[in-house]
């Protein structure tokens, strides 16, 4: 167990090598990383004497060898240096951005239940009338919450809980009641997903020799699918759950620019509409180190609860 | 998810003649349903000038905020309304069916490019390019995909060009998996050892023998790629980072449409519509394929 554990977390150092590459090939590419440096403005760096530029750009290490930027990059990175924000007073980015991370987490978490509460019955009810009129219901469901885009789903939210019935907040956040509409706007999505993916595990497993042997000693139609089915079936939807971080914090980009859910989603818009590449960096690593995080869990989880799954 | 158990049905179902599909097409009332709805947005994004009642450019000042044609305040002249400077809701929306499946398209296309390539090496060479692309495809895959691409769009000012290709670029994992997955189980076939031992070149093998049985799997998972490239295009103009003014696109029609949602409802519902009909098009057509054709593939 000890030796699966360390070989999985020595697998997440290449990954790391390339997420912070390609963000400094992007980054790098893009311009002078000194005109960004000084607020984004070649008007700021003409201005600057160029001696004082030519110094600065020697003590950011901007006249080295690229490769060895990158090294620069990389040891700043894995200390959580980002460098300073210039839209938020000059704040270190990356707190800034895990200041963030609870409200993202609240929304992320609303989302998942949502998606949990309509799938699982959804899918268990689709597996147990297959073919007849509840699968074929929860299967059209499935496929126009892929087909609607949950940008276009929170606006007609809006559209119908907020305008017209004046049940809910436009946006904001403060209560409850503000997560409600972003949380069914992000979803939704998850929600089809996770429902057809349950479908499609159950009805493989249901039809398993043991599935049968349990049926021919007598057992109800629904203690097989309950006890037998679905607790089968829940390991790889347990999976897809682990899996979604990066799906949800993908989603709660749109999502939270619409709602005005102060989360990282609408930092990072703001960020890059702005073009503070120090916040617009921080966000990049953090939300892929989470997404590795989401992945690393579940794959131990995955190795402690599937006793059939050993670990070399 | 076939309805029909494997076996014997699956063997009867190969090498489907293009009448037979039709056939089979014609018993999945969805799939039919796709089939259309795709054909008319391909033929109106194809005629776009000949179709559009008015230029999706021409602002009307006199004849901001008209509702759709059913509504009291209609106006014969705009069938679907017009927006905040008047300008044809219909024409916009004919002319942004073009950028969403040019996009769809040609961003599919490149990322089919990339990922049948890599799939295709990937599963039969193993070893270390198999190493390689599991690499690259982790590091892709830890990104937030939104997060990704409006950073890169973000960066480097955003254009359709640049669409397409981040789409291409970053858009090929599922292909690249469900190809590689093929070609293992395909690898050892007697065929591919007979071609080999007959002394064909590696790339012959690859293109002639290999290929060919990958193909179905290839236009399903193409099929639905499109469907989510056209999503994720019309949230990134949404967002400000897709496709840029004078285009018209969807994405764009809906985020100006927000803003006056409070008074007229048309101007951001109709080009969410008109993304969802489309998406749900190429997704019912999608999975009638999967289900008839290529019941392997699954993402």
């Amino acid at each position: 167990m000890f030796g699966y554990v360390l070989r999985r977390l020595l697998q997440v150092i290449p990954t790391i090598l390339g997420i912070t590459l390609l963000l400094f090939v992007v980054v790098r590419f893009s311009g002078d990383p000194l005109a960004i440096y000084l607020g984004d403005d070649d008007m700021v760096v003409g201005q600057v004497g160029s001696d004082q530029v030519e110094a600065l750009r020697a003590r950011l290490g901007l006249d080295q060898p690229l490769p060895l930027q990158y090294v620069y990059f990389l040891r700043d990175a894995l200390h959580g240096d980002f460098g300073r924000s210039f839209i938020y007073q000059n704040q270190p980015a990356l707190p800034l951005v895990v200041r963030r991370l609870p409200a993202t987490a609240a929304l992320g978490g609303a989302a998942l239940l949502i998606g949990i509460l309509i799938s699982l019955p959804a899918g268990l009810i689709a597996a147990r009338f297959r073919n007849r009129f509840p699968d074929t219901f929860a299967s059209f469901y499935a496929v126009v919450g892929e087909a609607i885009p949950n940008f276009w789903l929170g606006i007609m939210l809006i559209l119908l809980f907020s305008v017209n019935l004046r049940l809910l907040p436009v946006s904001g956040s403060g209560t409850w009641r503000h997560l409600i509409l972003p949380a069914f706007t992000l979803g939704t999505g998850m929600s089809a997903l996770l429902m057809r993916l349950l479908r499609g595990n159950l009805i493989e497993v249901m039809s398993l020799d043991y599935i049968r042997t349990a049926r021919a000693k007598g057992l109800s139609a629904r203690s097989v699918l309950f006890k037998h089915g679905l607790r089968n079936a829940a390991i790889s939807y347990i999976t897809v759950l682990g899996l979604s971080v990066p799906g949800l914090l993908s989603g709660s980009v749109v999502t939270e620019s619409i709602f005005a859910w102060p989360g990282m989603g609408l930092l990072f818009i703001t960020a890059i509409n702005g073009r503070d590449m120090a916040v617009v960096q921080a966000i990049v690593v953090f939300t892929a180190f989470l997404a590795i995080l989401g992945n690393l869990v579940v794959d131990l989880v995955y190795v402690v609860v599937d006793p059939r799954i050993t670990y070399r | 998810m076939t309805t029909t158990s494997p076996g014997e049905e699956r063997v009867a179902k190969r090498a489907p003649g293009l009448r037979r599909a039709g056939r089979e097409l014609l018993r999945n009332p969805p799939a039919v349903f796709g089939a259309v709805v795709l054909t008319v947005f391909v033929l109106v994004a194809l005629f776009a000038p000949l179709i559009a009642p008015h230029n999706p450019r021409q602002q009307n000042l006199g004849d901001r905020f008209t509702p759709p044609v059913w509504d009291k305040a209609g106006d014969a002249r705009y069938l679907l309304g017009t927006d905040q400077l008047g300008r044809d809701i219909l024409s916009r929306l004919v002319y942004g069916s073009r950028v969403a499946l040019a996009v769809g398209v040609f961003g599919t296309g490149l990322a089919l490019l990339i990922g049948v390539t890599l799939g295709l090496c990937a599963g039969y060479f193993g070893g270390r390019v198999d190493a390689i692309v599991t690499r690259i495809t982790e590091v892709i895959i830890s990104i937030p995909s939104s997060i990704l691409y409006i950073t890169i769009l973000g960066v480097f000012g955003p254009s359709l060009w640049l669409l397409i290709l981040v789409m291409g670029l970053f858009g090929w994992i599922t292909s690249a998996r469900v190809v590689r997955g093929e070609v293992l189980s395909l690898r050892n076939r007697e065929y591919v050892e007979a071609s080999i031992g007959l002394g064909q070149r590696t790339a012959q093998v690859l293109i002639k023998h290999v290929l060919p049985n990958v193909l179905g799997s290839i236009i399903v998972v193409g099929t639905l790629k499109v469907a989510s490239m056209i999503i994720l295009e019309a949230s990134l103009s949404f967002l400000g980072f897709g496709v840029q003014p004078p285009a018209v696109t969807w994405g764009q029609m809906l985020s100006d449409g927000r803003r006056f949602i409070t008074s007229s409802w048309w101007l951001a519902t109709l080009p969410g519509l008109a993304i969802s009909l489309l998406t749900l098009s190429l997704l019912f057509l999608g999975n009638w394929l999967r289900d008839n054709f290529d019941p392997r593939t699954y993402d």
